[in-house]
């Protein structure tokens, strides 16, 4: 029975349209919704379920950053952190905070709270620089069990089942280790009303990086941020699918191929793109085309026949990409986007 | 069906404003029931007004009417004022802010997660075609704890103040309003009585499990033969020999929540005697009933136009026992009960109708931004343009109010009433009209289930007719406003009949009469009030005020106690109200952002500016034919005509081409 410390990364929120300052220092946000990083709030639920299982005794979540990263510590403890900890960072420090300060305060965090386990989302969706569960690991000298999509506790073990390109990989590392959670190890819960009520109880500690000893200065320096090439997000489009039917299916195969291979359970932002043929555009010209098709043929659709065909692969531009759950929101704006063209 | 109801609503002059007699001596007052004919939906139809003497000149309230004097002269509201001419600010000025930091803070923390769950997990779409809330869907706010919204928290809620419950409601009302017709139906009336008149223990016994959703309730006041006039039902409780329990005997019809409902809130008759005559007199008790008291059934989901995923079914009672101590408030105490809990229910319509105009603009907006014809974007044409701007002001002004009468509450203010149905047929209103042009924007496109608009035009119209149809709303508007500014005219003809001992007051009535008479103000202003960059709006709203107190007097003066039978003059009254108080509610808001900085503040400048000048039009207009000579003959003719069809049963004229 132990503790196991999650870092929670204060982000501007998927949903938001980025802009970037005039003067290209970097994007406003000022004014713009922010919420907890996606791979995070996985992480925090990790935590949680750990908790339930009583694998672990406490869950303390970490926060770096100004006065209002405590509203993402509040939310974890609303999904049921015990308490939280914030380490306060502003001004230049705070714009300069990258991985390897992260995880310096990380590191000697897990020390100072003689943590078992610290579980980091893979990456934050602002930087996108999956890095720091690898630094924190390297810092404390601990095994890491990085992009994680199931976790099991074996005593003084931890099984990981990692994604890695290609399949998954299943290792077995020593505690105390670093994981960090990929999109499909659990689907995190809502933080309800009643919780976050409760959540208001629990305490949040206020901690220095100097406390810590930990030297913020960085080495990196931004010399400017920009928007993705061309300001207008392009159009995304279909590569041809090998042994592609002709004229109106095509898009119905893409649209089953891209169900159909999708790995593991479904990230659970893009649950509605499933359910709700309204809500997705794929989902719509799929019953379209669909529909269409059983019309030229006069009866069932055919899309089984190209079942065994690779999935097509997708076009889209660096924008588009910048999504919070790529592989569940890329083609419904893909084939929202086509729909002009 | 249509015109037989526009029939009813003439025939209401005779009917629906009922005058029961009072009961006893002067002491009780002369109660008049205003009810909704046809639209009794989730039980509020009880369109409810009680004037409380509303007959301004009737013979039996003048003495009641002087003893009420002093209470309605010092009133608060500006509705109430703004009829007797007068400008009190204490309501409007500054744009309410009721909330602490700390309740500030906890409410910014919960809007996120509802917003979440509605963006995430419920889906309208399917809900409207399965006609109920997806099974999951209840779980998930079970969970979430949207049921006990306003049940303090050691008894298992949120606790949440009036303004937090709007502003998750208005959350609620931009994804699903078949979802918010379930949670409203449960918490705005469903136990909204426990809340306001239940005793500790009928709290502590039914609150808890009511928060957490494990068990739903509903509101029974509606019955076949009992929709807008509230005081007929023919429910009936007798109390048993003992006295320990009531046997509840009748059938309730269009209950929202009422198949799924556990706990129900019913009104029925009981026959008491009254102590000082000894007559067997029935009079209305409220009661909590569980289903599980045995004999409470319900039956099968009604098919409607919309708000289709919520329940509504009839509910019967026979021969349910019902224990003394599930009594809501005093026996024969129960009309008072409904109308505070419909009262206190409808700002709670105005906000979720302000986000559900939030919802249909953002679609509408996103279209016309991106829909190319003729080689531009459709908003760049004036056909559009005018189109958004009057759907962004009727949004401003819906928002507004809703948060002007919550936080009115918020305050402790008791006289509210006139607001808040000002707010709920506002509201109602505007969002039809822009969901209409939403659709209207997105041409074709809008006319597709799929854009998921269509759903929202038909969830909406239900809005119009429950919680009391417009139509009687503005009745209920205008004869209370004429209530209040009867009795400052009673007091002013008492002063003439002493004329050496009132002369100040004289002095200064004759005086604002002979100034308004003149065409010159008379001293009203909301200067101070409004931000010096809106003086100019703030002048018209002073001008319409003063025009609209100088008419209501003519007409109370011209009609007298007939009043009440004029319903030409008292809807064209009650559409100036509306404005008037749209006016000022927008003009605060305004001139709050213009004195914090917001960015946003020119934008909401040019709104109220917009606003103030259209409104100030059509209430000139209003007044203009309510003063004119020859709209006696109009509204004449307009009742002459109704006559007519409804004795042909249909369309009089034969058809143009003969056959």
């Amino acid at each position: 029975m132990a503790r196991v410390l999650v870092g929670v990364k204060r982000v501007i929120d998927y949903a938001v349209k980025i802009r970037v300052k005039p003067d290209r220092s970097g994007v406003v946000t000022d004014g713009v919704k922010h919420s907890m990083n996606p791979f995070c709030e996985i992480a925090v639920e990790e935590a949680v379920k750990l908790k339930e299982k009583k694998v672990i005794k406490e869950v303390v979540a970490v926060s770096c950053g100004p006065q209002q990263v405590q509203e993402t510590i509040r939310t974890a403890l609303a999904m049921g952190a015990d308490r939280g900890i914030h380490v306060e960072v502003s001004g230049k420090d705070y714009e300069a905070l990258g991985p390897l300060q992260v995880s310096k305060i990380m590191a000697a965090l897990a020390k100072k709270e003689e943590a078992k386990m610290v579980i980091l989302g893979k990456q934050a969706i602002d930087d996108d620089c999956n890095q720091t569960g690898q630094m924190t690991a390297a810092l404390l000298d601990w095994p890491q069990g990085t992009f994680a999509s199931e976790v099991t506790v074996e005593g003084e073990k931890v099984k990981v089942v990692r994604e890695i390109d290609g399949g998954l990989e299943t290792i077995k590392i020593n505690l105390p280790a670093v994981l960090t959670a990929d999109l499909r190890l659990n689907t995190p819960r809502y933080a309800t009303l009643p919780n976050i009520m409760k959540a208001k109880k629990k305490k949040i500690a206020n901690v220095k990086p100097g406390d810590l000893g930990v030297d913020l200065t960085s080495r990196v320096e931004v010399l400017q941020q920009g928007a993705p090439e061309g300001t207008e997000r392009r159009t995304g489009g279909w590569t041809e699918p090998r042994n592609s039917p002709p004229g109106p299916l095509k898009c119905a195969v893409f649209c089953y191929h891209f169900f159909r291979s999708a790995p593991g359970p479904r990230p659970p932002s893009c649950s509605r793109a499933h359910s709700s043929r309204s809500a997705c555009g794929v989902g719509f010209r799929l019953n379209t085309a669909l529909k269409n098709n059983a019309r030229q043929t006069g009866g069932r659709p055919q899309t089984c026949q190209a079942e065994s065909s690779r999935p097509p692969n997708l076009i889209l531009d660096n924008h588009t990409a910048r999504t919070r759950r790529p592989d569940a929101l890329i083609p419904a704006r893909g084939t929202r986007d086509s729909q002009e063209g | 069906m249509l015109l037989r109801r526009v029939s009813q609503s003439t025939a209401l002059c005779g009917t629906a404003l009922r005058l029961s007699p009072a009961i006893s001596g002067g002491q009780r007052q002369v109660g008049a029931i205003v009810a909704v004919h046809n639209a009794r939906f989730y039980a509020s139809q009880a369109a409810e007004a009680v004037l409380e003497k509303p007959a301004v000149a009737s013979g039996t309230a003048t003495k009641a009417a002087s003893e009420k004097k002093p209470l309605s002269l010092e009133s608060k509201s500006f509705a109430v004022n703004m009829f007797k001419g007068q400008v009190n600010t204490a309501q409007v000025f500054p744009f309410p802010s009721v909330m602490n930091e700390e309740q500030t803070e906890f409410l910014r923390e919960l809007v996120g997660p509802v917003s979440k769950f509605f963006d995430e997990v419920n889906d309208p779409a399917k809900n409207d075609a399965l006609e109920k809330v997806e099974d999951s869907t209840m779980e998930g706010l079970k969970e979430m704890g949207a049921f006990g919204l306003q049940v303090p928290a050691d008894l298992g809620g949120l606790g949440l103040t009036n303004t937090q419950y709007a502003r998750l409601v208005e959350i609620v009302g931009m994804h699903d309003l078949g979802v918010g017709i379930t949670l409203g139906a449960h918490q705005s009336i469903g136990f909204k009585g426990i809340l306001l008149f239940g005793n500790p223990a009928q709290k502590e016994k039914y609150l808890p499990k009511l928060a957490s959703g494990e068990t739903l309730a509903a509101f029974c006041l509606t019955e076949p033969a009992s929709g807008s006039d509230a005081a007929s039902i023919k429910t009936v409780a007798e109390r048993s020999p003992c006295g320990q329990y009531f046997t509840l005997n009748g059938g309730k019809i269009w209950i929202s929540n009422g198949g799924l409902a556990e706990i129900f809130t019913v009104f029925a008759k009981t026959p008491m005697k009254d102590e000082k005559t000894g007559e067997m007199k029935d009079k209305i008790t409220a009661f909590i009933v569980e289903r599980s008291f045995g004999g409470v059934t319900h039956g099968p989901p009604e098919k409607k136009m919309g708000i289709k995923a919520s329940n509504t079914a009839e509910v019967y009672f026979d021969n349910v026992r019902v224990p003394l101590d599930c009594v809501l408030g005093e026996v024969g105490g129960g009309f008072k009960v409904a109308m505070n809990i419909l009262n206190n229910g409808r700002f709670g319509m105005a906000a979720a109708l302000s986000g559900t105009m939030r919802g249909v603009i953002a679609k509408a907006v996103d279209h016309a931004a991106n829909r190319t014809q003729f080689g531009n974007k459709i908003h760049n044409y004036g056909a559009i343009q005018e189109k958004m701007a009057r759907m962004a002001m009727l949004h401003y002004v819906t928002e507004s109010m809703a948060y002007t009468v919550s936080g009115n509450m918020d305050s402790g203010a008791s006289e509210f009433q006139i607001e808040a149905a000002i707010s709920k047929i506002f509201a109602s209103e505007a969002a039809w009209t822009v969901t209409d042009e939403c659709i209207q924007i997105m041409g074709g496109m809008g006319f597709m289930k799929d854009a998921g608009v269509e759903r929202v035009m038909r969830d909406l119209r239900i809005f119009r007719i429950f919680e009391g149809t417009n139509d009687i709303l503005r009745l209920f508007v205008a004869l209370n406003g004429f209530q209040n500014a009867g009795n400052q005219l009673k007091s002013l003809q008492k002063a003439l009949k002493n004329p050496l001992g009132n002369a100040g007051l004289l002095a200064g009535e004759i005086s604002k009469r002979a100034r308004r008479s003149a065409g010159l103000g008379t001293g009203l202003t909301l200067q101070g009030s409004v931000h010096p960059e809106l003086s100019e709006s703030g002048e018209l709203a002073v001008k319409a005020i003063e025009q609209f107190g100088a008419v209501i007097e003519d007409m109370l003066i011209k009609h007298g106690k007939r009043i009440i039978d004029e319903q030409f003059v008292l809807k064209r009254v009650a559409d100036c109200a509306i404005d008037l108080y749209a006016m000022v509610v927008v003009l605060s808001r305004a001139s709050r952002s213009l004195t914090q900085g917001l960015p946003s503040a020119q934008h909401e400048k040019m709104l109220c500016e917009t606003w103030c000048l259209e409104a100030h039009q059509r209430i000139m207009q209003d007044i203009k034919v309510l003063r004119a000579s020859n709209s006696k003959s109009m509204f004449k003719n307009l009742r002459a005509i109704s006559t007519a069809v409804v004795e042909n049963g249909g369309i009089v004229s034969p058809h143009p081409l003969g056959f």
